[in-house]
C-alpha cells in the first residue's frame, strides 16, 4: 500500500485537515479572547481578607456599665511580642481600676484584633471596631504603617468623633496635619529619639552615621528623623539599607550589612522590629563588624534581648555588646519612680494573659518590659482622662477632656500635659545598654568615642 | 515497501498537523496576551503613577517621606502586578521607595519627562522584567513617581492560556484521531483480511478439491456495495479463477510427470526429495514414489562411487546446480538402485527457483545401460578396424620396401654388370635378366599403385610440365613395340592446346602408356591414335563422343583437355564394357590366355583419371575397335616455371652432388650413375655424415648443389635429414631429391615443406633419375650456364704423350687437345700397344683408357710398372675412364696409376693433370676467325672443348661425319633387333662424339637412347632414335659447312702433325 495513493488525494486530505484545524482554532480563540478582555488580569490573585477578631461579644457596643476600647495590633507573627506586651501592661492597670469599681462605675475593657503588623487588616479591624463594635475610642494601636493607614479613617468618621489614644509609634503623620487632631500621643516621637541618638554619636566623634530601616512608613520616618538630625550638623547619611516588613530572625541580612560596611559607617541606627534587627546585629557581628548599633524604642527591647541571648548562647558570641537602645519610657528597674513600683506591683498582682481569643498559645509572656510599662502608662493616662471627663460618656466629650490635662503626674518624674495644639504628652528619651543580661541606663557614651 | 500502513501514515499526518497547530496557537497566544496585558499594565501603572504624583504634591512640599511612604505602600499593596514604586524629588533624591535592601541604580537612573508620563522597560535586580511608568509631580518641579509593573503576571497568564488551549486542542485531537482510526479501520481491515487471505491462499496447497467455485469459508465475502466490497468481490473471482487454473495445471503437470519415461525428481537445498514421478521410482527399483519423498537422494542413489570411494554431496553435479545456478548434465555416472545394483544414467539437473532464489533442483534421468553397451562395442570395433588398417598399411610399406630393396640390387647390379666387358652370350643373358626384372618391377609397381590408390594414399603432383613432350615420350617409348606389330602409332595434339600445364606428368604419362599399351596389345592390325583436344572446362567428359572443338577462348588459368586413344583392335562387347574397369579382369579368360597381362593397367588408369577429376570411358564395337577417352581440367603453367627444354646436360657437368644412402649397393649404383653424367658425386652412409659433409663443402666454398637422399635410413631418416638441411641457412641452395623404396606417407605439401624437390621410387631408372635431376637443377632457374672457360694456358714445355684409347673420336679429341699445347702425341689402340710403345720409347705421361679391348688400362699399367721396377724410371700414368665409380679410382691407383681423369675429357682437367707432370706450357693464342655457323651447335663451347683449336675442330667434324654414318647404321640395326645393349653402345659412342661439339639437344637424344638401352626399355626407342636423327640432321649442314671452310689463321697445325702408330 505504498505508492498507490494518488498525490492529489493526499494533498486534498492534508489541506482539509489543516483547514478544519484552523477554523477550530480561530473559533476557540474568539471565545477565549472575549473572556480575556472581560476579565480583570489580577482577579483571582488577590488574597481574600481573613476574618480577624474575636466572636461578637454578647452585649451591645455601648453597654451601660462598660467602656470598650478598640485595639488593633500584631498578636501573631514576628512582631506579636509588641502587641501582646502592650496589651498586658494596659490590662494590668485596667484590671486594677475595674477591680476598684471602674471609672465612674464602668469597667474598662479592651476589644483587641490582630492585624499581624499589616496595614490592610489594620484598616479592616478599625472599620469593624468603629462600625460593628462601636467602641468608645481606639487605643494602643501598634506600628507606624498600620496606624498611619488608619488615620484617614478617623478623618472619615470625623462626625463620630473617634479618637486614637496613645498608639505605639513615634511616626510623624499622627503628630501633624491633617490627622494630628484625631490622635493623642504619650510617647516621644521617632524624630526626637533619632535626633538624640545622632547628637550623642556626633558628640563622641562618630560622624558617619548609617541607617538600617524597615521599608515602610515607620522605617522611612526614622530615616527622615536621622536625615534631619544630621542635616542640623551639616552632615549626610553615610549609607542606608532596607528590609521588608515581616522579615524573620532566621533570614540572612548579610547584604544589608555589606552595603553599610562598604559605606564605611562608624555608627548604625536601626529603625525596625526586633526580629529583623536581631538578625542584622547577628550578621554584622558574625562578619566582625563591631560599630555601635542603636535601636529605637519600637524595636521591643526585651524581645530583642531574648532573641540575641538565645542566639549568643547557641553560637558562643555576645551579640549584646555595643548595642544601644533608646527608650521612651523609664527603665522598669528604676524603682525610684512610683509608676514603676506601681507597675511592678500590678503586673505581679494581675499577671495578665495574652488576649484569650487570639491564638498566641505558644507565646511566653515577658515578666517586665519597656513595652508593657508603656502599655501600663498608656492605660493610667487614659483612665485619668476618662475619670476627669466623667459621665456622660460621649465621644465628643473626649477631646476637650484630654486636651485639658495639665502637668499630670503619672509617677515617672516628669509632668504630663495635653493641649489642643499639642497632642504629645511627653518628650523624654532614655538610653539603655545591656548589662548582666538586662537593660541598664546608659551613662557612659564616651566608651564609643573616637 | 514502506514499513508503514495506511493507518499509521494517516495518523502521522494528523499528529504532525496537531503539533503544528499547537505551536502556531502558542505563538499567537503569547504574542496576543503579551500585547494586551502589557497595554493593560501600562495603563494601570500610569493610573497609579499619575494619582500618586498628584497626591504627593502636598506631602512632598512638606517633606514628609513617611506619609508618602504610607501612600505608596498602600498603592503597591492595593494593586497586584506592581513591583515597586519610587518617589524622587526634583533633585533626584529618593523621597520614598519600596526596594530592599536599596534602590537599584537601574531604576534611579531612569529619567522622566516633566510634561507627560513615559514608559520604559527595565530589568530590576531581584524583581525581574518590569514596565517602568514615570509620571512627573508638579511638572517635574516636585519630582517624579516611578511605578514598576511586574511582567511575571503576564507570563503566568500566558502559560495559563497556553495550557488551557492545549487541553482543548488535545481533546479535539484525540476525538479526531479516534474518528480517523475508526474510519481507516473500516477500509484497512477488509484490506488486511484480503491480504492475509491471499497469502494464505498462496501458501496453501491450492484449494481443497471439488467444486471450482468453492472458496474456503475463511475467505472474506463482499459486504455492502462500497469500493472495498467491490474489491473483495473482484478478488474472490480472481482467486476462484486462479485456483481453477492452478488445479488444471497441476493435473497436467502430474499427467506429464506420470507419463514420461524419464525419471524425474526434485530436491531441496539439502538434497532431499520433494517430489518424484513413478518412472523415477521404477527406474530406481522402489515400489512407490512415497519411498523416495523426503530422502536425501544423493546419499540414497549416488553415494558411494562405483569404486567404493565416498562421493560427498558437495561434489555432486546436482549440488553444483544450485551453487552455480546453471544446469548440469552428465552421462558418465550411475545411480544405485534399491536392490544395490547400479545403472548407468544420463541426467540433467536444472536449478529450481522461487522468487529468483534457488530452492533446489530438478533432476531428470534416463537409464542408458543399452547405449553404454553399444557405445563400448562400437568403440571396440572401431579400434579393431583402425588397428587392422594400420597393420595393413604397415604390411604394405614393409612389403614394398622388402621387395624393392632386392629388386634395386638386381637391377642396379645388372646395369653395372652390363658395363663390364662381357661375352656376347653373357651380355644377352644379362639383358634378359634385366628385361625380366623390369617386367617384374612394372608389375610390382602396378600392384603397389593399385593398393596405394585403394588405400587412398595416392598423391598427385602438381608441377609444371610440357604436354607435347610428355606425350611424345610416352608414345615413343611404345613406338618400337607398335612397329614390331606393324601398327601405325600416331599422336595428334590439336594446335590450340596449350603446351605448358600444371599436373602430374609422371602419372599422366603412366596413363597414356597404359592405355596405348593396352591398345597395342589388343590390336593386331591397323592403327593406334592418341589425340588431345580442348574441351570446355569443368566437363568431366561424360557426354560427348567426339571431343568438342573449343568455341571460345579457354578460361584463363584452367584448361579442359579431352584425351582419346583409339585403336582398331578386337573391341569389347557392350556387356563387358563396364567389367573391364574392374581390377584383375579382362573381357574373358580366353582373352587373357591369348593376350596375357594382368588387366591391372586399365584399372589403375581408371583410378588415376578419377583422382585427376575425370572419368575413363570406352566406346567399342567388337572387332571394329575401341576408343578410350577421358577429360581432365588442368592449370596452365607459366613458361618460366617450366624446366629447360631440352635440358642441357652440360649444366650437370662437375655439379657437386651428395649421395646419402646407408645401403652400400644402392649408394654405389647412384654414384656410378651420377659420375657417368659427369657430376661430382660424393657418397655418405647416413644423415650425420651427410650434414658434416655438407657443412664442410659449404665452408670450403664449394657447396653441394644437389643431395640425393634415401628415405629409409637407420639413425636419421631422409625426412629428418631434409628438414635439418632445410633449416640450416648455410646449406641453402642445395636441392634435395628423395629416393624411397617403400611407400612413404609423403604428401606433396609435406614434400614441399621439407624442401624436397622431387621424390622417386626405388629402384630408379636412370632415365627417370636424370630427368628428375635435370628438372631440379634446371628448374632452379638462376643457374646460368657457366661462362666459357678462359683458354687454357699453354704448357710450359712440350711433353711426349702416349694416348692409349680405343675410341676413334676420343683419340681425335685427345690428340687435338694435346696438340693445342704443343705436346707430341703417340696413339695406342689398346693396352698391349700401349705397353709396347712404353717399352719402345720414353714418354712423359701415358693417358690410359681403363676400358680397352685386348688389354685394359689397369693391366697395361701393371705391366708397365712391373717392367719399370728396378729401372728407376717412372712414367706418369693418368687413367681415363667413362664410368668411374668410387672404387675405380682406388683400383686405378692400386694398379700404379698416378692420376685420374673422367671421360669425356675436359681440357682444363687434362691440362691441369699434364701441368702437374710438366709445369707450364706455352700459352695458346686463343681462338680466332669467324665463329662457326649454326644454332644447334654451341660453337664457342665446342671450341673451348678443343682448347680453341679451330683446325682440330674442323678435323673432328670430318671424323664425326664419318663415324656418325657408321654408328647410326649400327643403332638402327640394334633397334630393329630390339637389341638394347647394341642401342646403348651405339648411343654411348655417339653421345661422346656429340659432346665434342657441345650439341646439347642431340647429345640429350643420344643419352636417352643410351639410357633406354641400358634400362632395356625399348618402348620409345624408335621415337628416340628418330629424335636423335632429326637433331643430328639439324647439325649436319652446320658441321658440313664448318668442315668445308678454309683453315683460318689459327689453323697453323696441319692434321699431318699427328703420328699414328699402327
Amino acid at each position: 500500500m505504498a505508492r498507490d495513493f494518488a498525490p492529489t488525494r493526499a494533498v486534498i486530505v492534508l489541506f482539509g485537515g489543516v483547514l478544519a484545524l484552523c477554523v477550530l482554532a480561530v473559533a476557540w480563540w474568539a471565545v477565549v479572547e472575549r473572556e480575556l478582555r472581560s476579565s480583570d488580569p489580577g482577579r483571582g490573585d488577590t488574597p481574600q481578607p481573613v476574618a480577624y477578631g474575636p466572636p461578637r461579644p454578647p452585649g451591645g457596643p455601648a453597654d451601660g456599665d462598660v467602656i470598650q476600647v478598640g485595639m488593633s495590633a500584631p498578636f501573631e507573627g514576628p512582631s506579636q511580642g509588641l502587641g501582646i506586651e502592650l496589651y498586658r501592661g494596659s490590662m494590668a492597670f485596667f484590671e486594677h481600676v475595674n477591680a476598684r469599681g471602674g471609672v465612674h462605675g464602668r469597667r474598662v475593657v479592651i476589644r483587641a484584633y490582630d492585624d499581624g503588623y499589616n496595614p490592610a487588616p489594620a484598616i479592616e479591624n478599625t472599620t469593624r471596631l468603629i462600625e460593628t463594635d462601636d467602641v468608645f475610642l481606639l487605643f494602643n494601636y501598634v506600628g507606624t504603617p498600620t496606624t498611619t493607614r488608619c488615620l484617614p479613617l478617623l478623618k472619615q468618621y470625623g462626625d463620630k468623633s473617634v479618637f486614637l489614644f496613645f498608639p505605639f509609634t513615634g511616626a510623624q503623620p499622627q503628630r501633624r496635619a491633617p490627622y494630628g487632631d484625631f490622635v493623642f500621643n504619650l510617647r516621644t516621637s521617632y524624630y526626637e529619639e533619632t535626633a538624640g541618638l545622632v547628637d550623642h554619636f556626633i558628640a563622641i566623634g562618630r560622624r558617619r552615621v548609617a541607617v538600617f530601616y524597615q521599608i515602610d512608613a515607620y522605617g522611612r520616618n526614622g530615616w527622615e528623623g536621622v536625615r534631619v538630625a544630621l542635616a542640623r550638623h551639616h552632615l549626610e547619611m553615610a549609607g542606608e539599607a532596607t528590609y521588608r516588613r515581616g522579615t524573620p530572625y532566621e533570614e540572612s541580612l548579610k547584604r544589608q550589612v555589606d552595603i553599610l560596611r562598604r559605606a564605611d559607617a562608624d555608627a548604625v541606627i536601626s529603625i525596625g522590629s526586633y526580629g529583623a534587627c536581631a538578625a542584622f546585629i547577628r550578621d554584622a557581628r558574625d562578619a566582625g563588624w563591631d560599630v555601635p548599633i542603636a535601636n529605637v524604642s519600637f524595636v521591643g527591647s526585651e524581645n530583642l534581648l531574648a532573641v540575641l541571648q538565645a542566639a549568643g548562647k547557641a553560637g558562643g558570641t555576645d551579640y549584646t555588646r555595643d548595642l544601644i537602645n533608646s527608650q521612651v519610657v523609664p527603665s522598669y528597674n528604676d524603682l525610684t519612680l512610683p509608676a514603676v513600683r506601681e507597675y511592678r506591683d500590678l503586673m505581679a498582682l494581675y499577671p495578665p494573659p495574652p488576649p484569650p481569643h487570639l491564638g498566641a498559645e505558644e507565646y511566653q509572656p515577658v515578666q517586665l518590659s519597656f513595652v508593657s510599662l508603656e502599655g501600663f502608662l498608656n492605660a493610667k493616662l487614659l483612665v485619668a482622662i476618662l475619670d476627669r471627663m466623667g459621665p456622660p460618656f460621649e465621644r465628643a466629650r473626649l477631646r476637650p477632656a484630654a486636651e485639658a490635662i495639665r502637668d499630670l503626674d503619672l509617677g515617672i518624674g516628669v509632668p504630663v500635659s495635653l493641649t489642643p495644639a499639642r497632642h504629645q504628652a511627653i518628650h523624654r528619651v532614655y538610653y539603655t545598654v545591656v548589662r548582666d543580661g538586662r537593660f541598664e541606663p546608659l551613662d557612659d557614651w564616651a566608651r564609643w568615642g573616637k | 515497501m514502506r514499513p508503514y500502513g495506511l493507518l499509521p501514515r494517516t495518523l502521522l499526518i494528523v499528529v504532525g498537523l496537531f503539533g503544528l497547530t499547537i505551536l502556531v496557537l502558542a505563538g499567537f497566544l503569547t504574542w496576543s496576551v503579551d500585547r494586551t496585558m502589557t497595554a493593560e499594565f501600562q495603563t494601570q501603572g500610569k493610573i497609579i503613577a499619575e494619582s500618586t504624583a498628584s497626591a504627593s504634591v502636598e506631602t512632598l512640599l512638606n517633606r514628609d517621606p513617611a506619609t508618602v511612604q504610607a501612600m505608596i505602600d498602600e498603592r503597591k499593596d492595593g494593586t497586584p502586578g506592581v513591583s515597586y514604586i519610587l518617589v524622587v524629588d526634583d533633585h533626584g533624591e529618593v523621597v520614598s521607595h519600596t526596594f530592599a535592601p536599596s534602590v537599584p541604580a537601574a531604576v534611579r537612573e531612569i529619567g522622566g519627562d516633566p510634561h507627560r508620563t513615559v514608559i520604559h522597560d527595565v530589568r530590576v535586580p531581584g524583581a525581574g522584567e518590569c514596565i517602568d511608568v514615570c509620571s512627573p509631580i508638579l511638572a517635574g518641579r516636585g519630582g517624579y513617581v516611578h511605578v514598576g509593573m511586574d511582567r511575571a503576571p503576564i507570563r503566568t497568564v500566558i502559560w495559563k492560556r497556553i495550557s488551557e488551549t492545549s487541553i482543548i486542542v488535545t481533546s479535539f485531537f484525540i476525538i479526531g484521531v479516534y474518528l480517523t482510526v475508526t474510519m481507516m479501520r473500516q477500509i484497512t481491515l477488509p484490506l488486511t483480511r484480503l491480504t492475509d487471505s491471499a497469502q494464505r491462499l498462496a501458501a496453501s496447497d491450492g484449494l481443497p478439491g471439488g467444486e471450482a467455485a468453492a472458496l474456503p469459508e475463511w475467505f472474506p465475502a463482499a459486504r455492502g456495495n462500497d469500493e472495498v466490497a467491490r474489491l473483495t468481490e473482484a478478488f474472490r473471482v480472481m482467486a476462484i479463477e486462479v485456483t481453477a487454473r492452478e488445479r488444471g495445471l497441476k493435473r497436467q503437470f502430474k499427467l506429464l510427470l506420470d507419463s514420461t519415461a524419464e525419471g524425474i525428481y526434485g530436491v531441496d537445498l539439502d538434497g532431499r526429495c520433494v517430489f518424484c514421478n513413478p518412472a523415477c521410482a521404477r527406474l530406481l527399483g522402489y515400489e512407490s514414489t512415497a519411498a523416495l519423498l523426503g530422502r536425501q537422494m544423493h546419499d540414497l542413489i549416488h553415494h558411494p562411487r562405483p569404486d567404493g570411494r565416498p562421493y560427498p554431496w558437495g561434489e555432486c553435479p546436482v549440488c553444483l546446480t544450485f551453487r552455480t545456478e546453471t544446469a548440469t548434465h552428465s552421462d558418465a555416472e550411475g545411480f544405485w538402485r534399491a536392490d544395490g545394483t547400479r545403472i548407468p544414467v544420463e541426467f540433467w539437473s536444472t536449478p529450481m527457483y522461487r522468487e529468483r532464489e534457488v530452492i533446489g533442483a530438478v533432476v531428470a534421468f534416463v537409464e542408458i545401460t543399452a547405449r553404454k553397451r553399444v557405445e563400448a562395442e562400437l568403440r571396440r570395433a572401431q579400434e579393431d578396424a583402425v588397428r587392422a588398417n594400420r597393420s595393413k598399411g604397415e604390411f604394405l610399406a614393409n612389403m614394398s620396401h622388402e621387395i624393392r630393396t632386392p629388386m634395386n640390387g638386381v637391377l642396379g647390379m645388372t646395369d653395372l654388370l652390363l658395363h663390364t666387358p662381357l661375352t656376347p652370350d653373357q651380355q644377352e643373358y644379362l639383358e634378359t635378366v634385366r628385361l625380366s626384372a623390369d617386367s617384374l618391377l612394372r608389375l610390382l609397381n602396378d600392384i603397389l599403385d593399385l593398393s596405394k590408390i585403394e588405400a587412398g594414399k595416392m598423391e598427385l603432383e602438381a608441377i609444371p610440365f610440357r604436354l607435347r613432350k610428355m606425350l611424345d615420350d610416352a608414345v615413343h617409348s611404345l613406338g618400337m613395340w607398335a612397329a614390331q606389330k606393324g601398327l601405325e602409332l600416331a599422336c595428334y595434339v590439336a594446335p590450340d592446346v596449350p603446351d605448358a600445364l600444371v599436373g602430374d606428368p609422371g602419372r599422366l604419362r603412366q596413363l597414356v602408356v597404359n592405355l596405348v599399351g593396352t591398345a597395342i596389345k589388343f590390336t593386331d592390325a591397323g592403327e593406334v591414335i592418341v589425340s588431345v583436344n580442348l574441351t570446355p572446362v569443368g566437363d568431366p567428359g561424360g557426354g560427348g563422343k567426339e571431343p568438342s572443338a573449343p568455341n571460345g577462348p579457354p578460361a584463363p588459368g584452367r584448361v579442359g583437355l579431352h584425351f582419346a586413344i583409339h585403336d582398331t583392335g578386337i573391341g569389347i562387347p557392350p556387356d563387358k564394357q563396364r567389367q573391364i574397369f574392374n581390377a584383375f579382369s579382362q573381357v574373358d579368360s580366353s582373352t587373357t590366355r591369348r593376350y596375357g597381362g594382368t588387366g591391372l593397367g586399365l584399372t589403375i588408369s581408371t583410378q588415376l583419371i578419377g583422382l585427376m577429376g575425370g572419368r575413363l570411358e570406352v566406346e567399342s564395337e567388337p572387332a571394329a575397335g575401341s576408343t578410350f577417352h577421358f577429360r581432365l581440367t588442368l592449370d596452365r603453367a607459366r613458361e618460366e616455371d617450366l624446366p629447360d627444354t631440352p635440358p642441357r646436360p652440360d649444366v650437370l657437368e662437375n655439379l657437386p652432388v651428395l649421395v646419402v644412402d646407408n645401403n652400400r649397393t644402392s649408394r654405389r649404383i647412384l654414384e656410378e650413375m651420377l659420375t657417368t653424367w659427369r657430376m661430382k658425386a660424393v657418397g655418405v652412409d647416413g644423415g650425420r655424415a651427410a650434414l658434416v659433409e655438407l657443412g664442410r663443402a659449404a665452408a670450403a666454398g664449394a657447396p653441394f648443389r644437389l643431395a640425393v637422399l634415401d628415405a629409409v635410413m637407420p639413425d636419421m631418416d631422409g625426412f629428418t635429414l631434409a628438414r635439418r638441411i632445410n633449416e640450416d641457412p648455410t646449406l641453402a641452395g642445395c636441392s634435395l631429391l628423395m629416393l624411397s623404396s617403400a611407400d612413404q606417407p609423403l604428401t606433396a605439401d609435406h614434400r614441399r615443406e621439407l624442401g624436397i624437390a622431387r621424390c622417386l621410387l626405388k629402384p630408379v631408372r636412370q632415365s627417370d633419375l636424370l630427368e628428375a635431376i635435370m628438372a631440379v637443377v634446371g628448374a632452379r632457374g638462376g643457374e646460368a650456364p657457366r661462362a666459357a672457360a678462359p683458354p687454357p694456358p699453354r704448357a710450359s714445355r712440350p711433353l711426349r704423350v702416349l694416348l692409349a684409347e680405343d675410341g676413334l673420336v676420343n683419340q681425335r679429341v685427345a690428340i687435338g687437345l694435346l696438340g693445342t699445347q704443343g705436346h707430341h702425341v703417340v696413339v695406342a689402340n689398346n693396352g698391349r700397344e700401349a705397353v709396347a710403345a712404353v717399352r719402345r720409347e720414353a714418354f712423359d705421361v701415358v693417358l690410359m683408357d681403363v676400358q680397352m679391348p685386348e688389354m685394359d688400362g689397369l693391366e697395361a699399367t701393371a705391366v708397365v710398372r712391373r717392367e719399370e721396377a728396378g729401372t728407376g724410371r717412372h712414367v706418369q700414368v693418368i687413367a681415363m675412364t667413362a664410368h668411374v665409380m668410387k672404387g675405380d679410382r682406388e683400383r686405378c691407383l692400386a694398379a700404379g696409376m698416378d692420376g685420374y681423369l673422367s671421360k669425356p675429357i675436359r681440357p682444363k682437367e687434362l691440362f691441369a693433370a699434364l701441368a702437374g707432370v710438366a709445369g707450364d706450357l706455352p700459352p695458346d693464342p686463343g681462338p680466332g676467325g669467324d665463329a662457326p655457323p649454326g644454332g644447334a651447335i654451341d660453337w664457342p663451347r665446342a671450341l673451348d672443348q678443343v682448347g680453341g683449336d679451330r683446325g682440330l675442330l674442323r678435323e673432328l667434324t670430318g671424323l664425326f661425319l664419318e663415324e656418325y654414318r657408321r654408328l647410326s647404321a649400327d643403332l638402327r640395326a640394334a633397334i630393329a633387333r630390339a637389341d638394347a645393349a647394341g642401342v646403348r653402345r651405339a648411343a654411348h659412342t655417339l653421345k661422346g662424339s656429340l659432346d665434342t661439339f657441345a650439341a646439347s639437344a642431340a647429345r640429350a637424344a643420344a643419352l636417352r637412347l643410351e639410357d633406354m638401352g641400358r634400362d632395356g626399355d625399348l618402348a620409345g626407342v624408335g621415337a628416340a632414335a628418330a629424335t636423335l636423327e632429326r637433331e643430328v640432321s639439324l647439325l649436319l649442314p652446320a658441321l658440313a659447312a664448318f668442315g668445308a671452310t678454309r683453315p683460318g689463321p689459327g689453323d697453323d697445325r696441319p692434321p699431318g702433325n699427328q703420328e699414328r702408330q699402327p
